[in-house]
């Protein structure tokens, strides 16, 4: 029996994170191809086709066609393949060739489609045309087109009748039986005569479809003696009987030790009481599929045959479980290794080791805002990254030119200044099967404040890279010192460790997850050797308001200019949850961090941006965020000084003017684009900028904020 | 034995975070195939921030928070 309530809660924790933890399902054998196909295909058409690669799309498609040997692929999944063949060879100009794939992939599956997002016009008339659909007025057929008038021939009751047979000669005549056949068809839906259906009979047959020209053939032999058509009549049966003498036959054997076999016959089921049996078959090109199970494994067996006028064929049903090539072995092995298509389909300049990938990248920003202070960052990037070896390294330069006259400035009647930071910084990566080692250094140089750091971060990949922990540890010494004074003379030492642990989770196809804890500990003096703290009596202070002006501060305020006093140590904690989530064309991301530190700092951040690709090669985004914090446990808006009954001052053990450390509201609304182009869109263009508004709660001198952010960058990938 | 309502508050939060990590880690354990990734490998979808230098270095000095990007400090006497 559980005990109290508090018990059972306990209970329920524990046992739900077990449970979660736990229950992670295996990962899935790649069974029937039909999957894999997918995916591959998927592949090709984003990274490929996007890019406009035709020639390596088609032989990597070539190259795809290998997994569905020995029946391991549904006719469906055949038929998308041939489908996306025919696309890209539409989009390379080879018109020809497309309409035979397209051709192949409707035996295969009538009711395949197009990949929507590559299918332009020109594909998809091509697709139409080789499914007999080019127009709406070429689907409506003859009928569609007739206009209501035109002459009736004598003999002939309808002129739609006659424009539809004149119609389906004209097709005869181009060597377009298809379109023969059907306009013939709709002449006879409107007027049945056997002129117009001899025409249908002898397009069926010309066209290949002897089984349905038998039955037209038959039908004229029957009905045109009984309109004294005689002779008509007594070729039309002789055709007939002709046609089916010299109907090619298929004899299918099936195996005896295979269960639930299936057999298609282009794309049709066959009963499998008709196996083993003559099976009359228009002559001209027919697939055979078939599948089934073997002693519980999966086989299958697929042939494409072609038939001639008199020919009679047997195949043997031999369903085996599939034996791709052995390039096609070494793709499916890459996959199930956790690989993506891309990396895995061979490439026409395949190189195996010494793929450098190099990456360049500028970027100038800059802030304002109405207080007075201007701040222009430029800085620069460079990389290089081995994707076959697993290592990378790089390197940055960032420039912070800070101009300031803020109020802060003028509360200590301190003049305009300039000041530049200098930030170099190195990094660099290698991966070790799953798991991947990065470290990074950086120097912070200004005339003030001298800091460096040096850290490094682990990285492992689980469950095919659908579970990514990391653990990383950054340590730096900062010097606090004074312009114009050298370090040694004047430098206050910080000491900062931080560790950071984070997991990042693929949620779905379509979405990922992560969240990270940081715990940051500060030991040293943080306190500015510039900022002046007012001081008030205790009888003046309640009266102080926030946002009073510099003059009425320096009205009420008592002589005494203490120095800003912070506590020498700090342990901060923040823990951070990120989700991104990708639609048919925009994705959008949020991410949540809350905040807490021994200062009796709290902070809640919520970030999001929804980025729209409005085309392929360009992509825009609004982006918001919200920050709010409470004040540190020592702010104060007007700090007491108490005195000793002899006059002198006691301060303050912990004072501070740094608005940052007060409560504060910050909103940001702003949004970016980025365009990106050049061969393989290698080359990209960002711009950005934010509006943020800030509100100081409980402060002397302002209230508020208003400030502009923004960011052009450019960068460039490049083998 | 006396509970403080610190202590109290404290194993309330631990045993939130227990449970909270439990459904985050349930909720990651659907598995995607490698071949079924093409919208994760989408560049929008990277896990690294998404904001330049510039923009993290104002959040960090305008922000009395840190955590949630790759710093973990400033830096700099920026404030």
């Amino acid at each position: 029996m559980l005990g109290t309530p508090r018990q059972l809660v306990w209970l329920l924790a524990v046992a739900s994170f077990l449970w979660g933890v736990a229950w992670a399902e295996p990962v899935q054998a790649a069974g029937a191809n039909d999957e894999v196909l997918e995916g591959i295909i998927d592949g090709i058409l984003e990274s490929e086709v996007g890019t406009q690669q035709y020639d390596k799309a088609l032989q990597n498609l070539e190259a795809a066609k290998g997994i569905c040997e020995g029946g391991a692929c549904s006719a469906e999944a055949e038929a998308k393949l041939l489908a996306v063949v025919g696309t890209v060879q539409a989009l390379d100009g080879q018109d020809g060739a497309a309409k035979k794939s397209f051709k192949q992939a409707l035996r295969k599956d009538s009711d395949v489609e197009l990949p929507s997002k590559f299918a332009n016009d020109d594909v998809k008339s091509i697709f139409a045309e080789v499914k007999g659909t080019k127009s709406t007025k070429q689907a409506a057929g003859c009928r569609g087109r007739f206009k209501g008038r035109g002459r009736k021939p004598f003999g002939w009751k309808s002129a739609e009748a006659f424009f539809c047979y004149t119609e389906a000669k004209a097709a005869e005549s181009d060597e377009d039986y298809g379109r023969c056949a059907d306009e013939a068809r709709s002449s006879l839906e409107v007027e049945s005569r056997t002129g117009t259906r001899t025409v249908l009979a002898r397009c069926l047959e010309l066209g290949n479809r002897w089984n349905e020209a038998i039955a037209e053939y038959q039908e004229v032999g029957r009905t045109a003696p009984k309109s004294g058509q005689f002779t008509a009549g007594r070729k039309a049966r002789a055709r007939a009987a002709t046609l089916q003498r010299r109907m090619p036959a298929l004899n299918l054997k099936p195996p005896d030790d295979v269960d639930d076999l299936v057999v298609k016959l282009d794309g049709t089921e066959l009963p499998l009481e008709i196996l083993e049996a003559e099976i009359p078959i228009d002559p001209g090109e027919h697939e055979i599929v078939a599948s089934g199970k073997q002693g519980g494994t999966p086989v299958g067996f697929s042939q494409n045959i072609e038939l001639e006028p008199d020919e009679s064929i047997t195949v043997l049903l031999t369903l085996s479980p599939g034996n791709p090539d052995p390039q096609t072995q070494k793709i499916l092995k890459c996959l199930a290794e956790g690989k993506t298509p891309r990396e895995c389909l061979p490439t026409a300049s395949e190189t195996v080791s010494g793929d450098l990938t190099y990456r360049v990248g500028v970027e100038a920003s800059g802030y304002t805002d109405d207080m007075d202070v201007d701040v222009a960052t430029p800085s620069l990037s460079f990389s290089v990254e081995n994707t076959t070896d697993g290592w990378g390294v790089g390197a940055a330069f960032l420039l912070d030119v800070v101009t300031a006259a803020s109020i802060d400035i003028l509360a200590t009647a301190s003049p305009r200044w300039r000041e530049a930071r200098y930030v170099p910084a190195i990094n660099g990566h290698k991966k070790f099967g799953d798991w991947d080692v990065s470290g990074r250094a950086s120097l912070s140089r200004e005339p003030d404040y001298l800091s460096g750091s040096v850290g490094a971060t682990v990285t492992a990949d689980f469950v095919q890279k659908t579970v990514t922990p990391s653990l990383g540890f950054e340590y730096s010494h900062d010097i606090n010192g004074r312009t114009q004074t050298d370090f040694d003379v004047f430098g206050k030492r910080i000491n900062r460790f931080a560790i950071t642990a984070g997991v990042g989770m693929v949620l779905d196809k379509a979405t990922f997850a992560s969240t990270s804890f940081v715990t940051v500990i500060e030991d040293g003096d943080l306190s500015k050797p510039y900022r002046h703290v007012p001081m008030f009596a205790a009888d003046v202070a309640p009266q102080v308001s926030p946002g009073l002006v510099i003059d009425a501060v320096n009205f009420f305020r008592e002589p005494e200019r203490p120095l800003e006093q912070l506590p020498l140590s700090r342990k901060r904690f923040a823990v951070a949850f990120a989700i991104a989530h990708r639609f048919a064309d925009a994705t959008i991301r949020a991410s949540e961090r809350l905040y807490i530190d021994t200062w009796g700092t709290k902070a809640t951040t919520t970030d999001a941006r929804f980025m729209y690709d409005l085309l392929k090669e360009l992509r825009i985004w609004p982006h918001a965020r919200f920050h709010a914090q409470t004040a540190a446990s020592f702010y104060e808006l007007a700090y007491v000084i108490q005195r000793t009954p002899d006059g002198r001052a006691i301060l303050p053990s912990l004072r501070t003017g740094d608005r940052e450390l007060g409560p504060l509201i910050a909103v940001t609304v702003g949004g970016g684009m980025r365009y990106e182009f050049g061969a393989r869109r290698s080359l990209g263009l960002s711009l950005a900028g934010d509006f943020i508004y800030s509100r100081f709660l409980d402060h002397l001198f302002v209230k508020q904020r208003l400030g502009g952010f923004g960011a052009l960058g450019f960068d460039a990938e490049f083998e | 034995m006396i509970k403080t309502n610190a202590s109290r508050k404290s194993r309330s939060a631990l045993c939130l975070t227990i449970m909270g990590l439990g459904l985050f880690f349930s909720a990651g354990c659907t598995t995607v195939a490698p071949y079924e990734r093409a919208k994760l490998a989408h560049p929008t979808m990277a896990a690294n921030e998404m904001a330049g230098p510039g923009e993290e270095h104002l959040r960090a000095v305008t922000e009395g928070a840190i955590g949630g990007s790759a710093g973990a400090g400033s830096g700099c006497g920026c404030n």
